[in-house]
């Protein structure tokens, strides 16, 4: 079993009110600087829509999102396709990328500390329900490719896998929990995974 | 990873004895179309119109390039060249329409919907202004897929798109509604699925819009702007009401809007396929079809005119093979009444508060039906996400009988709820944050996709909805009664996909050359009626700076609620106080600050680049040349103001043919601007004005818009062709419209022959602009 379309969310920690209209001229910028991997296409603006994907940057590879779903604001990265045999390989690529473009993100003059995020959790959302029905046996299918990768990009630390009870309609979700730490710190661990 | 699920398993064999056979093999048809397309063993034009006729559109920058604010980029696509259709890469994003004949939706439905939104697209769903779904930035890869869940709980795509008959609309309050005259549900299904795939309608030139009305008086239907439009009616023969309908034909808006004409008073329901189908053969037998901005229907009835055009008809339909199919369905209308849930689903009496009582004033309408009330949930600019569609499937099971409509005011109704249902049903939206008031209100702006994500989009429809629409809610406008049912409709361009032209106050994309800056602009158009099946198209006033236009709006709303007299509609105020007084008033919000006063107004709302239109660069200036030519494009709006003027003042014969001789006159007047670039001594003389502009700007296609081509010219051409030929009012208004369209064309002419300044000390765009900083939304 292989699969292509799955997501992951970084939160973003509590902290000073941020006008998410920023994101709209950072991604701009960002297309015009080609200033991240991948082939970038687009800016979209969904920020009218409660609990919605916000500002979106759409490259040919990946949906990025500065993400509300739930009510719980983070940078949500879409995989659609991309380099990687397997689901394990996929998965790791996808992450690299994510934490890239949330370290950049932070560390952006025109966010100025108003974004951190939580780099030490991330959550995890099939997206093809064939493949990956929202069911036990597809998390536990599923559990090994977490904890693998868990362990190459939060290595030494103590790390927990749960499935997030959600509605059975929705995508099969899980949580991988290391704890606290920052996106520098796991941008430093990431760039060094093979 | 293997979860034990088997691995190799395809939507395709999953779904196998879900779709009926028919669509099943429509679909697998299609997935090989898209093999022989990658092959390069089908052309890439007929693959195009074969992807169009399953809903799968093309959308902004798949040609692949993409203008950054200051250059334009090649986006390099892994296979540049494999493409969908003619410089349409295939691995751009595209956009599929998902057709929802009448509207109609089950709860079943609308899960598959949300799946798909999240597996093929950003997990959003929009409403569109004819009762559709749109999913954007969508493989062409996945559409068999999507085609099979879709058809797997009985949605087809096809003919969504291309020249074919596209969905159905109708009233979204058939069956429930005070006024209708009768449920025209049950017919707006039956020919939707009459003329799926029906060979009489393969042959089109362009697309044909269907839509149904209940009654004459309520905008719902909109018919008199559809190229077919029904509005349901009765009568009695022998004692025997007998239903039929008021059939309309030629309607549409698009760059140049006509109103429907009456075709027959009467047409009874046995009559309505055949008839219908008359009408289809005669289209496509004598339709346009190598020009395609004349291929509406419409083209064809005015130039036919409605006597003739009703005669070819009612020939055609002796001709007809009688077809079982026409009125085999008629007994089984009754089948497509809804009812209540028997009891309501809570009933529990809740205090909800002052919210849920504004809420209740704007999005609740009591059904004819004693006790119930159809509810309509509003959708910011006709968007949803998948868990919020997942959501309201669980309340629609809940609250009705499993049935939801689309609107073409992009938001969804509920019928049929139990009024003491209410509270719950508010407390149910609430908690998927779709309680928002102010639905059918001056703050539920329609907005067409625009440049997000339409190839021809000028200015930010979107970008500008959201904006006018978090100021106009923050007023209270919704609950002000005056101004309360105003309509405001946006599109990104002229072809009025919003439609702005039959909106109290409308705008259409533009653009506008400012000391050698391209600025967006939005034309204002006033005097629109949404009532009474859009019976009046507006008309424009002039362009207005993209990011002037909150104060615009804002502006018109005070002067209309000071200066109205004994309760006089705004469209009734506009028309009394007139279009130069109007002209007037918005004149001192068309100023635009210089470039490096304030940078902002240089870009669209919601974007951070420096406006451009398409790839066009920006050049060197053409020196006094540019002046001469601004002047007198200027003049020639004038001129085409007082065409506007003049049938203000009356609809005479003499005013009919004076506002037509103005607005000929104000075509050439921009053109012989436009030749005055190359040859500043043009006469002044229609004759030789319409033989230069031909041979240095139509020949050359220099004055060729990048979609419409030659379109605008063939306005010039053709008015003045027929300058000696008597004109009744339509002519007039039709000739307005055109010189408008002209004198835009003109403007864009203007940019690409002159390009635009660089100052030599022009600071980087992005610099400029940080240092004012984006202004937010409602911020």
């Amino acid at each position: 079993m292989s699969i292509e379309r799955f997501c992951i969310k970084f939160f973003t920690r509590p902290g000073p009110g941020l006008d998410e209209a920023v994101f709209i001229d950072i991604f701009h910028e960002w297309i015009r600087l080609k200033k991240l991997g991948g082939i970038l296409l687009d800016v979209v603006d969904y920020r009218h829509v409660p609990k919605g994907p916000g500002v979106m940057l759409i490259t040919h590879e990946i949906n990025f999102a500065m993400d509300h779903a739930d009510g719980r604001f983070g940078l949500l990265a879409q995989r659609k396709l991309g380099q990687g045999r397997s689901h394990g390989e996929r998965l790791l690529e996808l992450l690299r990328a994510t934490v890239a473009l949330g370290a950049q993100l932070e560390s952006h003059p025109r966010i100025q500390g108003k974004l951190s995020f939580e780099a030490g959790v991330f959550e995890y959302i099939s997206n093809d329900r064939l493949a990956a029905p929202n069911d036990d046996a597809t998390f536990v299918a599923l559990q090994p490719d977490l904890a693998a990768a868990a362990a190459l990009i939060y290595p030494n630390r103590g790390v927990s896998i749960r499935r997030v009870q959600n509605d059975p309609r929705a995508r099969l979700t899980a949580v991988v929990d290391a704890g606290t730490l920052t996106i520098t710190e796991l941008l430093e661990t990431v760039g060094a995974v093979a | 990873m293997n979860n034990g699920h088997q691995p190799t398993l395809t939507w395709k064999e999953v779904l196998a004895d879900k779709i009926a056979p028919n669509l099943a093999e429509e679909i697998d048809t299609f997935e090989t179309q898209m093999e022989l397309r990658r092959q390069g063993t089908l052309d890439e034009k007929v693959f195009a119109e074969l992807r169009l006729r399953r809903g799968a559109y093309g959308q902004r920058y798949d040609n692949g390039r993409r203008h950054d604010g200051e250059k334009s980029q090649d986006i390099p696509f892994p296979n540049n060249d494999l493409h969908k259709g003619p410089d349409t890469k295939w691995e751009a994003p595209g956009m599929q329409r998902i057709k929802i004949p009448f509207g109609g939706i089950n709860s079943k439905q609308m899960e598959v919907l949300a799946d798909i939104a999240e597996e093929y697209s950003g997990s959003i769903l929009h409403v569109t202004t004819r009762q559709d779904f749109q999913l954007h930035f969508i493989s062409i890869d996945d559409t068999p897929d999507m085609h099979r869940r879709l058809a797997a709980v009985g949605i087809t795509t096809r003919e969504a798109c291309g020249n074919s008959v596209r969905n159905v609309t109708a009233c979204p309050l058939a069956g429930v509604c005070r006024d209708e005259v009768f449920d025209v549900t049950g017919y707006a299904n039956e020919t939707a699925h009459y003329f799926l795939g029906h060979r009489d309608v393969q042959d089109f030139g362009r697309k044909f819009k269907t839509a149904f009305s209940g009654c004459a008086q309520h905008p719902c239907g909109l018919t008199s702007m559809h190229d077919l439009g029904l509005i349901a009616k009765t009568r009695t023969v022998d004692g025997v009401e007998q239903r039929g309908f008021e059939m309309h034909v030629g309607g549409g808006l698009g760059a140049v809007p006509h109103q429907a004409k009456l075709f027959d008073e009467f047409i009874p329901a046995k009559e309505l396929l055949p008839v219908s189908q008359a009408i289809a053969r005669v289209f496509a037998r004598l339709g346009e079809k190598k020009n395609r901005n004349r291929a509406r229907l419409k083209f064809l009835v005015t130039q036919l005119g409605i006597e003739e055009f009703r005669r070819l008809v009612w020939a055609e339909r002796q001709t007809l093979e009688a077809d079982p199919n026409w009125t085999e369905w008629i007994d089984t209308i009754p089948a497509y009444e809804e009812t209540a849930l028997p009891e309501p689903a809570s009933g529990e009496a809740l205090d909800l508060g002052e919210d849920f009582e504004k809420w209740k004033s704007t999005n609740v309408y009591r059904q004819r039906q004693a006790g119930f009330a159809t509810v309509t949930v509003a959708l910011p600019l006709g968007d949803l996400t998948s868990q919020q569609m997942r959501g309201l499937a669980g309340i629609t099971r809940r609250f009705t009988r499993d049935t939801a409509r689309t609107t073409v005011e992009q938001n969804i109704v509920l019928r049929w709820i139990h009024e003491v249902d209410l509270p719950a049903l508010y407390q149910a939206l609430s908690k998927i944050d779709l309680n928002e008031p102010g639905a059918e209100t001056i703050v539920d702006i329609t907005a067409c996709p625009g440049t997000d994500t339409c190839k021809l989009g000028i200015a930010s429809s979107r970008g500008l909805a959201a904006e006018l629409r978090t100021r106009l809610a923050a007023k209270g406008m919704q609950y002000d009664a005056a101004v309360r049912d105003l309509r405001i409709k946006i599109s990104g361009c002229f072809n009025t996909c919003g439609q702005h032209t039959v909106a109290e106050i409308g705008f259409f994309g533009s653009s506008r050359n400012v000391k050698g800056f391209r600025v967006p602009h939005f034309q204002l158009i006033l005097g629109g009626e949404w009532d009474k099946n859009a019976a009046h198209y507006g008309q424009s006033l002039g362009a207005i700076p993209s990011k002037r236009v909150p104060e615009v709006v804002d502006h018109l709303l005070e002067i209309y609620l000071e200066g109205r007299q004994n309760g006089e509609r705004f469209r009734e105020y506009i028309t009394r106080i007139g279009k130069t007084e109007i002209k007037a008033q918005i004149k001192p919000f068309t100023e635009v600050p210089s470039y490096n006063v304030d940078a902002w107004f240089y870009a669209d709302w919601a974007d951070a680049r420096e406006f451009t239109i398409g790839d066009i660069g920006v050049g060197e200036c053409a020196g006094e040349l540019v002046s001469l030519t601004d002047f007198g494009i200027a003049g020639a709006e004038g001129l085409h103001f007082d065409a506007q003027v003049i049938l203000e003042e009356g609809h005479d014969q003499a005013r009919s043919e004076r506002a037509a001789e103005l607005a000929l006159q104000a075509m050439l007047s921009a053109a012989q601007a436009l030749i005055k670039v190359q040859n500043i001594d043009i006469a002044d003389d229609a004759e030789p004005i319409i033989k230069e502009f031909r041979e240095r700007f139509y020949d050359t296609e220099l004055f060729f818009d990048t979609y419409a081509k030659g379109k605008f010219a063939h306005y010039l051409f053709d008015a003045y062709e027929n300058r000696q030929a008597s004109k009744t009012l339509d002519d007039a208004l039709r000739l307005i419209e055109e010189a408008g369209l002209f004198i835009e064309a003109a403007h864009a002419c203007n940019d690409r022959v002159q390009g635009s300044m660089v100052t030599a000390n022009r600071s980087p765009f992005a610099e400029a602009l940080a240092g004012h900083a984006v202004k937010a939304v409602g911020a």
